[in-house]
């Protein structure tokens, strides 16, 4: 029956979340946007991630016996919402963590459990990462190009029990602060990537192991993207996630987990944007009247309000057809990762019109959200991967199906 | 729990409903609209509405006492839907009878539903007419005038885009309270039978779209309403049983945007897959598949927030009508503009009466006008804002 009331627990999460969103990260917001301009690699605010560890909010995606929640994909989306209307790449930390151990959690060994994931348990610090694009192979990872010239080139060579890793990553969200990471390596050249290619586990202290510079982005600051390398990084063939060559597989892909996740991040930023304008279009007054007394503010702010309800309408049902997979389509996911973008540079383009001249100072917020609004054109795929892949699925469709 | 299934019975009427439209409506759907052009009174298809009472459709609104399922917003979208995408003029016909049996049911007093529910559910070609405001209009732009009378009313005035005026035997009217009776704008909302002395049809708007849904003038001459015919809390003003019915249905307006827009996307790719140019199906050409996409996009996030509100309106714990006009307003605003990227799909025959494009574009134009024009409910969702908590 079709329902859309949260659980009790996933009420309980959202307002746990939303009043450390609110009362922990929304103070430094602005002074920690302004550091990252002149120290990308330094403006991260650790103290804000210690107290969401004392939360238990950086956990949640671990497995229950772990003392985690084991999040399933729709309350990840709701709780990610939350973070992600005060500081959108703060938020996204949250993503990346919650979802990789998770992964780890639900595929990873005993052994590995126990090497990685305790100590990440126990550690208010430890973040995770996963590096998978390359200078040279961004799309065709995401839109599997099946050609064996394209895709990851990252090498990883076999040598007794181990795996010898050479090469780069870059863009790398959260690289610059994680201790674990999951790194992508071609364990088979001659075949396609898709087909070819593993996830090897490892801590940042690993001979060989180093992080390069911290991308110096537009928005999104507090996500630290950055660059691994890895020269003669040696892995035991125990730290293979998963099989050998299975590194993009379904299982690797957290069954299409991320789409909607990703989606989140631009109902969110959209959805900060629209709360500070609301404010400021309520408390700011102009030839004797709040600013929302005039009609041109009041319809801008319904037509932000409505492309957020669609946008979220849409991602509650991708993620919950994640989580009851014989629903599953990756088409739907794919609508709200689209979707969300479009709204969310709307919404932060109508927010800054709402500010007047000042929003695009740095003075309001207005331009921030616009600038991590745009950090959705990109994530996971390109906004017109998106759509591709929307288009060319419409041809074996059942008409009688749409 | 969030849930997206539809209960068994719902899936069940859904079906029902989808291949009455394929059957029974969208083989004449064609003709039916030409023939309007010379004669806008003509072209209503009786004796399909009588099929669909017949099959129990009609009276799926009411209480079950009354014959009826007691049918909620959200199944009243996805059935509407079905009969969008089949012809628009129909099922907004059919909508209208929904929507005001619904109202008396639910706020209607006991003698009222008793009148006039039998007639209705034993009558397979009873339509109801919509002279009210709607979800999304103001008290202030009523001419219809009533002054009191005894323990009655009396009507004046004139009524346009009176909804099913031709085909409708009984109305539904809103009326502002004239003289000292009447507080600053009060409305009162009366039940007026067809056949009510005072009361004539007057002219068939002659429209571009959606010309199956007769909808016409409606002159009102010293026409007496006793008092018990005027829904008890009817008032205009927001506060009242029918203001607050008319919010909770408001994601039915969404469903006409959404069944158009589905139907001119069928159609897109159906003929995208036949149409070859440069060599190969035009589907297969990018910028095909984008434009294909975006329509896709469209259509269904269109559904999904439909779907959402319409379900906050079943279970009124989290009600906020907020998202009822959000959904009307992201659906009607969704589908003209994907019959448009339609027409362009089509190239050249998109622009021809041979195709169905043009008339699923012309249909879906109605949407900017569910009562009053669209940046006036753009204005109204705005004005909520004002006080309302984030």
């Amino acid at each position: 029956m079709v329902d859309m009331r949260l659980t009790d627990e996933q009420l309980e999460l959202q307002s746990l979340v939303r009043e450390y969103s609110r009362e922990v990260l929304k103070p430094i917001v602005a002074e920690c946007d302004r550091k990252s301009q002149s120290d990308p690699a330094g403006c991260f605010p650790l103290d804000a991630l210690k107290a969401a560890s004392k939360l238990g909010l950086r956990t949640l995606g671990l497995p229950k016996e772990l003392g985690g929640r084991d999040i399933d994909t729709l309350t990840h989306c709701i709780l990610l919402e939350e973070v992600m209307a005060v500081e959108p790449g703060f938020a996204a930390t949250f993503h990346q963590v919650w979802r990789l151990a998770q992964h780890i959690g639900r595929e990873g060994t005993e052994e590995q459990k126990k090497k990685f994931l305790i100590p990440f348990a126990e550690d208010d610090t430890c973040l995770i990462s996963i590096g998978q694009t390359e200078p040279e192979s961004g799309t065709d990872n995401t839109f599997p190009y099946r050609g064996v010239d394209g895709g990851i080139k990252l090498s990883a060579v076999k040598q007794g029990g181990e795996w010898v890793l050479n090469g780069t990553k870059h863009f790398v969200a959260c690289a610059s602060l994680a201790r674990i990471f999951i790194v992508l390596g071609r364990t088979d050249p001659h075949a396609p990537a898709p087909d070819g290619a593993t996830q090897f586990l490892m801590w940042g202290d690993t001979p060989g192991f180093r992080i390069g510079r911290t991308h110096d982005k537009l928005g999104g600051a507090l996500l630290m993207n950055a660059e691994l390398i890895l020269e003669n990084v040696r892995v035991p063939e125990s730290d293979i996630l998963m099989g050998v060559n299975e590194g993009f597989s379904d299982k690797a892909r957290h069954y299409g987990r991320g789409a909607p996740m990703v989606a989140t991040f631009g109902l969110g930023t959209a959805r900060g944007a629209y709360e500070v304008a609301l404010s400021y279009a309520r408390e700011t007054s102009r030839r004797g009247k709040p600013l929302i007394q005039n009609d041109a503010i009041a319809m801008r702010l319904a037509d932000m309000l409505m492309l957020i309800e669609a946008t979220r309408s849409a991602i509650w049902r991708a993620a919950w057809a994640v989580d009851n997979r014989e629903y599953y389509l990756q088409r739907d996911s794919a609508i709200a990762s689209y979707f969300s973008t479009v709204c969310a540079r709307s919404v932060c383009e109508n927010a800054m019109q709402i500010f007047g001249k000042d929003g695009y100072t740095r003075k309001f917020p207005a331009e921030k959200f616009l600038r991590d609004a745009l950090m959705t054109n990109h994530i996971n795929n390109t906004v017109d991967v998106r759509l591709l892949k929307i288009g060319r699925s419409l041809a074996g469709e059942l008409v009688s199906s749409l | 729990m969030v849930d997206f299934i539809l209960t068994e019975e719902q899936a069940a009427l859904k079906e029902l409903c989808r291949n009455f439209g394929e059957q029974q409506l969208q083989p004449i759907a064609d003709e039916l609209d030409k023939k309007a052009g010379e004669d806008p009174e003509g072209p209503f298809p009786w004796g399909v509405l009588k099929e669909f009472s017949s099959l129990g459709l009609k009276n799926l609104p009411l209480p079950e006492k009354w014959g009826g399922a007691d049918m909620g917003v959200l199944t009243h979208c996805v059935l509407l839907e079905e009969f969008m995408a089949a012809e628009a003029g129909f099922a907004a016909a059919v909508h209208q009878s929904w929507k005001l049996a619904g109202l008396i049911a639910e706020c209607g007093t006991e003698e009222q539903v008793s009148k006039y529910i039998p007639i209705f559910s034993q009558d397979d070609t009873f339509l109801m007419g919509d002279g009210t405001l709607g979800p999304i209009s103001s008290p202030e732009d009523l001419r219809l005038a009533a002054t009191r009378e005894g323990s009655g009313w009396v009507i004046d005035g004139n009524k346009r885009f009176v909804a099913c005026g031709p085909l409708a035997k009984l109305f539904i009217v809103d009326a502002k309270v004239t003289g000292a009776a009447g507080g600053m704008g009060e409305t009162i909302t009366c039940i007026v039978p067809k056949e009510t002395s005072g009361v004539r049809p007057g002219e068939v708007h002659d429209k571009m779209g959606t010309r199956l849904f007769l909808e016409s003038e409606l002159d009102f001459e010293k026409c007496r309403i006793p008092g018990e015919e005027v829904l008890s809390d009817g008032g205009g003003n927001g506060s009242g049983a029918k203001s607050r019915y008319f919010a909770k249905i408001a994601p039915t307006l969404g469903a006409f945007g959404v069944g158009i827009a589905r139907a001119a996307l069928e159609k897109s790719i159906e003929h995208t897959l036949e149409r070859v140019q440069g060599g190969k199906p035009i589907f297969e050409h990018d910028v095909v598949s984008f434009r294909l996409a975006e329509m896709k996009v469209d259509v269904d996030v269109a559904r999904d927030l439909v779907w959402r509100a319409a379900c906050h309106s079943d279970d009124q714990r989290d009600y906020d009508p907020r998202l009822g006009l959000t959904s009307v307003l992201f659906a009607s605003q969704m589908a003209p503009r994907v019959c448009d990227m339609a027409i362009q799909l089509f190239g050249g025959y998109g622009f021809m009466r041979d195709y169905p494009v043009q008339k699923y574009w012309r249909d879906a134009l109605m949407c900017l006008f569910h009562g009053e024009t669209h940046d006036t409910a753009r204005l109204k969702l705005g004005r909520l804002m004002e006080t309302e908590h984030i």
